[in-house]
């Protein structure tokens, strides 16, 4: 599962161009002489592949994804073969198309992230919730990959 | 559209605060789209995770200040495999210019996304002056 996330803006920042970043520095010294609020402008955090966590609980392993902004019917969730696919799309809203835009951040269009399963998990029992924007899939573990106390017995 | 997912703005005549608590200061920025339609500017803020108890909007005349936090994703007895969401909370300040009606502001927060429209003032908005036809005829 230690899958890289593509960050597309990163090769951005690694593009040779001292007069890009130099440009990029004096925007930013000139904002932050007229602005109180002294936000770097690279800590907008959007990009077209959603953030996930994946926690190992002892009776099961715990997904969650940052899908601001999708329905529940935009994603869907499929395993096939040991892998867990999530996919979907973050459609624009209909009463914003059209409109005079000021800025865009936020990342529109489909995203697809995929995870082999370690193999021992329950896939019939895989559960999914969305809420607030964070879809929450907990896949429960086979019996015999739960760890077992064994008791030791003195004589 | 329902009453549920609404959002409380607080309205402000001081100057809004934008001094931040220690906690607050390594909160993030989130993305933000923000357009314009004929009657408001509508700004959408992406905000998962952070729960409709959790976000404030406080507003004065110049600006606009939206704080969220983010409940730790971390579970006891759970180790942590893969960790890129960040659980710091969010703050970002709006600048507002002259034209908005800081009366009529609608905040509602659904699927992660706070949307909030601010109407314009009466004056600065479009008027429609309707063409009648002239046949020719007196």
């Amino acid at each position: 599962m230690a899958l890289m996330r593509w960050n597309p803006a990163y090769e951005l920042t690694q593009f040779p161009s001292d007069i890009l970043n130099m440009q990029r520095h004096i925007n930013r010294t000139f904002d932050s002489l007229f602005r109180e609020d002294q936000f770097d402008e690279e800590t907008v955090v959007s990009t077209r592949t959603p953030a996930v966590d994946i926690a190992e609980r002892e009776d099961a392993y715990v997904v969650k994804m940052e899908l601001p902004g999708v329905s529940k019917d935009d994603v869907k969730i499929t395993t096939q073969d040991n892998i867990l696919t999530i996919c979907g799309e973050k459609k624009q809203e209909k009463e914003s198309k059209g409109a005079n835009y000021h800025r865009i951040e936020r990342a529109y269009g489909s995203f697809q992230r995929l995870f082999t399963l370690p193999g021992t998990v329950k896939e019939n029992e895989i559960e999914a919730v969305i809420k607030d924007g964070t879809l929450v899939i907990t896949l429960p573990k086979v019996e015999d990959a739960k760890p077992r106390t064994i008791e030791v017995q003195v004589k | 559209m329902t009453r549920k997912n609404e959002v409380t703005v607080v309205q402000q005549e001081n100057p809004t605060s934008l001094a931040r608590t220690e906690q607050e200061r390594d909160y993030m920025r989130p993305a933000a789209d923000v357009y314009e339609s004929l009657e408001a500017y509508v700004l959408m803020i992406d905000m998962p995770g952070a729960g409709k108890e959790s976000i404030s909007v406080t507003m004065d005349r110049s600006a606009l200040v939206v704080k969220g936090s983010v409940e730790p994703l971390h579970e006891e007895k759970a180790s942590l495999l893969v960790g890129e969401i960040r659980t710091t909370g969010y703050y970002r300040v709006f600048n507002l210019g002259d034209d908005i009606d800081g009366n009529t502001v609608d905040a509602r927060y659904e699927l992660g996304v706070l949307t909030v429209k601010l109407f314009k003032k009466e004056e600065v908005r479009p008027r429609e002056i309707s063409i009648n036809s002239y046949s020719g005829k007196e």
